[in-house]
């Protein structure tokens, strides 16, 4: 099987920094930002605290839409995957669409729309992915159904200045 | 047994066998389920205990699944009580399950009563479309009450999920200590005048879970594992199972008691579910909530708290989880006997706004839990799922702790505090009341194997209990009820550290797992001693790690490492730095304590629980009781009167 590498425009990233201290995470090394591109965390997306009905999006979230931008997380081990997509969240996870359907995804994750994968199932990759991006902001219905709220469409492997720079574990 | 009565107890099961294999032959179709369950259906005997149990006007359904020849459907099928016929089924759902036989039916006759004590036997006929017939027996028991003096006026069930003796004495050492041997002081729940013990398990297993662990409380029934307020069939559906009449819904229909459920979880959840709802999946969060609202006229329902806002929430909304396939829609013949509304699937609604349309006050957080009117109605939703346990709340309180804030939720109230502001509402209501509170994480934090964060929890109940108990002595006609769904890990008392925690620090880091952590450090019998901890203002232990602490062993545990410190984070699945599973959190110390049990959460466990209770009939608890006496011990109180 290819790599997802062979498809994305990403960087594989080492987690580099020493062990954490108790319940502090680890602090990746990542390459320096392209231009042009904004740098994203999951913590970014919502406001804390939370107010009294749901999760609201930050002004930092909002601002980035339809915007260029790089997120750092883990690709989401899915059951039934689909073709062309996959999910991004903060840490790794694995999630059981037949079972549980998407309850187990954390509210802070992005469905990742690959242009360039359109007619395949991507394969899981378990390490830090660093990806480059365009954003959309707001919810949308999914072909399979499910309503997705921030998505990120990958830029092409040729489009994209933000090669991998870091080794792959 | 003596070996006179097992030779009469095999020759009967073998004629029961005989019989059975006879019926089959010639008499197919077959009726392979029959509710209210009995040991007269499923064993063919007449021997006791009575499995399923009632008062008096208690209403429930009575169902038979009734498997048809190949070819053939069934065309009716009818029940008899006592030999006299009680009704034809009113719905022929299909029993689609797993195992079950094509054409085959679940047929219900809904929301059924009888007055009358005594054991009474149950019969199903089901003809099929050839007119071949077949017939099932089975037996439930109408619960007398009567003979009592001094009615209760209102029922406060406290339920510690997972909350078992060990838990109990743990947390006792830890908030109040020892000296030569004596307890320096009581937990709250100590000071109860009557203690029992109660045996836990469910219709299915040895070991429940809490959906069963507190429906029986609920409704005075034994249910399968995962299911609440209904018995168990064999159709998909998980919201058209036979139900039961819960006490809330019975003594609001009866005597007009108002209902008030108070939890740390999510309100969905296993225990505040059996309080509320009738579903065969404890986890079917949009449908349990939607039930909670839909028949809040039949349940009497006027507190509502606990955490679990992201199933009102209309689906979409970031932190939403409504969905549509764990909603429901009743059957017609269903909603139409027990009065309700069919419900619908509608995860695109907005609950929130829906209970505040009703004239519902909503409060997010503990601050405005405590400026809402005492008059009215209380819903109050503190977190998305279920809320941080105490140790973190109070860690945040105290500003030594980001737990919270992590969450999101850094003004969530305490159990107790909960408790408090849903006595003075219910308290309004002159009628009385039946109110549920209940200490979740305690239980969460055992599966998690953190005994600091369940021990707190521990304590967070308990001071829950003192609240109750001072209501009570202002008001003699309440009856608290403490006790547990069921054990959870088999958590003990197995020492103490022999080190100071200085040192057990450092043996943390160094990472020589056994030669560090256990041998050198574990202190049994004598070395143990008399941990000491001191305790804040707010009630709550200052530090969990102090020299020669306290340590718990876990008698059902997964894999876990172990360096005995008071974990800084709980595991979550979703935080980034939080450990997601007890094999990623200690793991410096390199101590390994391999699980009994497969996978990376400890089990509940089989033992009795112990109960206590406090008011109007409390003596009515002392001994060892059935999980499900305790409602009728309780029901005794409340219609008639202490015995």
């Amino acid at each position: 099987m290819r790599t997802l590498s062979a498809f994305l425009a990403i960087g594989l990233v080492s987690v580099l920094a020493a062990l954490p201290s108790r319940g502090q995470p680890p602090a990746p090394l990542l390459p320096p930002l392209p231009a042009g591109v904004a740098a994203l965390e999951f913590s970014d997306f919502f406001v804390r605290p939370v107010g009294p009905r749901g999760l609201e999006l930050t002004e930092k979230l909002l601002s980035l839409d339809g915007k260029r931008v790089r997120l750092l997380g883990y690709m989401v081990q899915q059951e039934e995957p689909r073709p062309g997509t996959f999910l991004l969240c903060e840490r790794p996870l694995l999630i059981d669409e037949h079972e549980g359907g998407y309850a187990d995804l954390p509210p802070a994750h992005v469905r990742v729309l690959v242009p360039t994968a359109a007619d395949r199932v991507l394969p899981h990759t378990p390490r830090p992915l660093l990806l480059t991006g365009t954003l959309s902001v707001g919810n949308r219905r999914e072909p399979d159904g499910s309503v997705s709220l921030v998505r990120l469409t990958l830029d092409a492997p040729a489009a994209s200045s933000d090669t991998p720079t870091t080794t792959p574990q | 047994m003596n070996p006179t009565a097992f030779r009469l107890r095999a020759a009967l099961l073998l004629g029961g066998a005989l019989l059975t294999a006879g019926s089959a032959a010639q008499a197919d179709p077959i009726i392979s389920r029959l509710n209210p369950p009995s040991r007269l259906f499923s064993e063919k005997s007449t021997d006791g205990p009575i499995t399923a149990r009632f008062l008096p006007d208690q209403r429930f359904d009575l169902q038979a699944t009734v498997q048809p020849d190949p070819g053939q459907r069934i065309t009716k099928v009818e029940f008899f009580v006592d030999g006299a016929s009680v009704g034809v089924a009113t719905s022929l759902l299909p029993a689609d399950a797993n195992g079950v036989k094509e054409n085959s039916v679940s047929a219900h006759r809904r929301a059924y009563a009888l007055s009358r004590p005594g054991v009474h036997e149950l019969r199903a006929t089901a003809t099929q479309s050839d007119g071949k017939t077949v017939t099932a027996v089975g037996n439930f028991e109408i619960v007398g009450v009567g003979g009592g003096k001094r009615r209760a006026k209102n029922i406060i069930f406290m339920i510690g999920d997972g909350f078992g003796l060990g838990h109990r004495s743990a947390a006792r050492v830890l908030l109040k200590g020892n000296l030569q041997g004596k307890a320096t002081g009581r937990l709250a729940m100590d000071s109860f005048p009557a203690t029992g013990f109660v045996i836990t398990p469910s219709l299915n297993s040895i070991v429940t879970d809490s959906s069963p662990g507190a429906h029986c409380y609920a409704t005075g029934n034994k249910a399968d594992n995962n299911e609440e307020g209904v018995f168990p069939d064999d159709t998909k559906d998980a919201f058209d199972n036979p139900r039961i009449e819960n006490v809330g819904e019975y003594l609001h229909r009866k005597q007009n008691k108002a209902l008030g459920i108070v939890t740390t979880a999510d309100v969905e959840d296993a225990t505040p579910g059996a309080f509320g709802a009738h579903t065969a999946n404890r986890g079917a969060g949009t449908g349990i909530t939607d039930m909670f609202f839909a028949e809040r006229a039949k349940s009497g329902l006027k507190v509502l708290m606990g955490g679990g806002r992201r199933w009102f929430l209309p689906a979409g909304t970031p932190g939403s989880q409504r969905n549509e396939a764990n909603d429901y829609v009743l059957p017609e013949d269903a909603a139409a006997a027990w009065g309700v509304s069919r419900g619908s699937r509608d995860p695109a609604t907005d609950m929130l706004e829906e209970w505040r349309k009703d004239g519902w006050h909503y409060v997010p957080d503990k601050t405005a839990m405590e400026a809402a009117p005492d008059d009215g109605r209380l819903l109050g939703l503190f977190a998305l799922g279920h809320m941080n346990v105490a140790k973190d709340k109070i860690d945040g309180r105290r500003g030594t702790g980001k737990v919270v804030n992590d969450f999101g939720f850094p003004d969530q109230p305490m159990l107790d505090e909960m408790a408090r502001k849903a006595l003075r509402v219910l308290e309004k209501h002159r009628d009385g009341f039946v109110l549920l509170v209940e200490g979740a994480s305690i239980d969460k934090q055992t599966h998690a194997m953190d005994p600091e964060r369940s021990l707190l929890d521990v304590i967070e109940f308990d001071r829950a209990v003192q609240v109750c108990k001072e209501f009570a002595e202002k008001n003699p006609d309440t009856l608290i009820v403490v006790t547990a769904d069921h054990d959870c890990g088999g958590m003990n008392i197995i020492g103490a550290s022999r080190v100071s925690n200085a040192e057990l620090a450092e043996r943390a880091a160094r990472g020589g797992g056994v030669k560090e952590l256990r041998d050198p450090v574990v202190g049994t019998y004598e070395s143990a001693g008399f941990p000491r901890y001191v305790i804040a203002p707010d009630g709550y232990p200052v530090t969990t790690d102090i020299d020669g602490k306290m340590l718990l062993g876990l008698a059902a545990n997964a894999d876990r490492y172990e360096d005995w410190l008071t974990n800084p984070l709980p595991l979550d699945g979703r935080l980034q730095g939080y450990p997601k599973g007890p094999k990623e959190r200690d793991v410096a110390g390199g101590f390994l304590i391999t699980g009994q049990v497969p996978g990376g959460s400890a089990v509940h466990t089989g033992t009795d629980v112990p109960i206590s209770a406090f008011g109007r009939g409390a003596m009515s608890f002392v001994g060892v009781m059935d999980n499900t006496d305790v409602f009728f011990k309780a029901l005794q109180v409340v219609l008639s009167g202490e015995r």
